[in-house]
Formats: C-alpha cells, sequence, structure tokens
C-alpha cells in the first residue's frame, strides 16, 4: 500500500531542510544583540514561522473522529497496556520553581543567580544562545505540530 | 565554596534531571511521557488555547532575543 507511506516518506525528506534551516537561522539570531534592528528583524521571522504554523494548525484541525482507530496526539497515546506519567516532570517543575523562588529572594543577584540571570549569561556565547534559540523553536514545533 | 558555587552546582544537577527525564521520555516502554503531552493533549481539542500558548510562546522569542 504505497499511499499511506507517502506522506511520512515525503516528512522524513523535509527534515534535513528544515534542520539545516533552524540552525542557521539559530546561529544567526544568536550573533545578534537585543534592541538593534538586526535582532528584531530576525526575530520577527521566527514570529511569522509561528504565525504560520498557528494558521496551518488551525485551518488543518478537523473535529477528531470516535473509534479505535482515530489515534490522536502523539504523545497522548500509552503503549499498551502501561500508562505514561507526567509525575516526575511535575516534581522536577515544583523543585525548579521552589529554588527559583529561593535564588529570587535570598539575593544578591551576583550570589544567587536566577534562570534569568543565567540566561543572560548564556547569551554572552553565540552558541550557547544558539541552544536557546533552537530549544524556542523546539517549543514552537511542538506547539503547532499536528 | 561560596553561595554563587552552590547555586551553580544547584541549577546544573536540575539541568541534569532535565536531561535524564527527556531521555526516559523517549526511550521504548518508558513509564515517563514527554513533558508536553498533558499539553498537547489539551491543546488537541482547544483551539482558542492553542492560539493563546502560541501567541505566548511568540512573546517569550521576541523578549528572550529582541527586546
Amino acid at each position: 500500500m504505497p499511499g499511506p507511506h507517502r506522506r511520512p516518506a515525503a516528512r522524513t525528506a523535509l527534515v534535513a531542510p528544515v534542520v539545516a534551516a533552524a540552525l542557521a537561522y539559530a546561529w544567526l539570531l544568536a550573533g545578534t544583540r537585543p534592541f538593534t534592528p538586526a535582532a528584531d528583524a530576525l526575530a520577527a521571522v521566527g514570529l511569522a514561522a509561528g504565525v504560520a504554523g498557528l494558521t496551518l494548525r488551525l485551518v488543518a484541525a478537523r473535529p477528531a473522529p470516535a473509534g479505535p482507530e482515530a489515534g490522536g496526539p502523539r504523545d497522548a497515546s500509552p503503549p499498551a497496556g502501561r500508562s505514561r506519567t507526567v509525575l516526575p516532570w511535575v516534581a522536577l517543575l515544583a523543585v525548579v520553581v521552589a529554588w527559583e523562588l529561593f535564588c529570587y529572594v535570598a539575593g544578591p543577584r551576583v550570589a544567587h543567580p536566577t534562570l534569568s540571570s543565567l540566561s543572560d549569561l548564556a547569551a554572552r556565547y553565540q552558541w550557547l544562545k544558539a541552544l536557546m534559540v533552537l530549544a524556542w523553536l523546539w517549543l514552537g514545533w511542538e506547539l503547532v505540530r499536528p | 565554596m561560596s553561595w554563587r558555587d552552590v547555586t551553580f552546582a544547584a541549577w546544573a544537577l536540575l539541568a541534569a534531571a532535565v536531561v535524564v527525564l527527556a531521555v526516559l521520555s523517549v526511550a521504548p516502554r518508558s513509564p515517563v511521557a514527554g513533558p508536553l503531552a498533558p499539553l498537547r493533549a489539551y491543546l488537541a481539542s482547544h483551539r482558542v488555547a492553542r492560539a493563546v500558548v502560541v501567541v505566548a510562546w511568540m512573546w517569550a522569542g521576541w523578549h528572550l532575543f529582541a527586546r
């Protein structure tokens, strides 16, 4: 049955150029400084991609058909016979929030760096900032992908 | 060892925990789900919520990298 396999094959062929474009974009955006026209323009490209992705997603979205063959979000379907849990993530998030709050109120910032001060530190290095851009792009993709 | 060292070490430990959970969540037959699984399941049937979350994502990128 070649039909159902065509679309995944086409998607696979798109992966390399899309990843290459994302890497190039991340490196270019990471090379800019905030509050400059270059940073505004390049960040706007990412925002435009977000708008395009959201529009495509909303246009393509249809009510989920009922029935066992309907499928659903990939992350939401547990393996047969097992249920997957997000509890470890929730616990980790709670610890991160607690530690962030402690650092925020403990001060001074130089002794207790918060996440935002860590991101300011990381942004001094282009490769670290590029990783932050890639993480942002990945999150955006996760929010709009089928 | 200063407080700054302790704070950095704690952040590094938390970052390592994120990596470990991320690896576990993509492992076959792992009981750990991806971190976005509940959010994605919710957004699958809530169009307005998806739009709101994507706008928040856009604001975060603008704030982090442009202004």
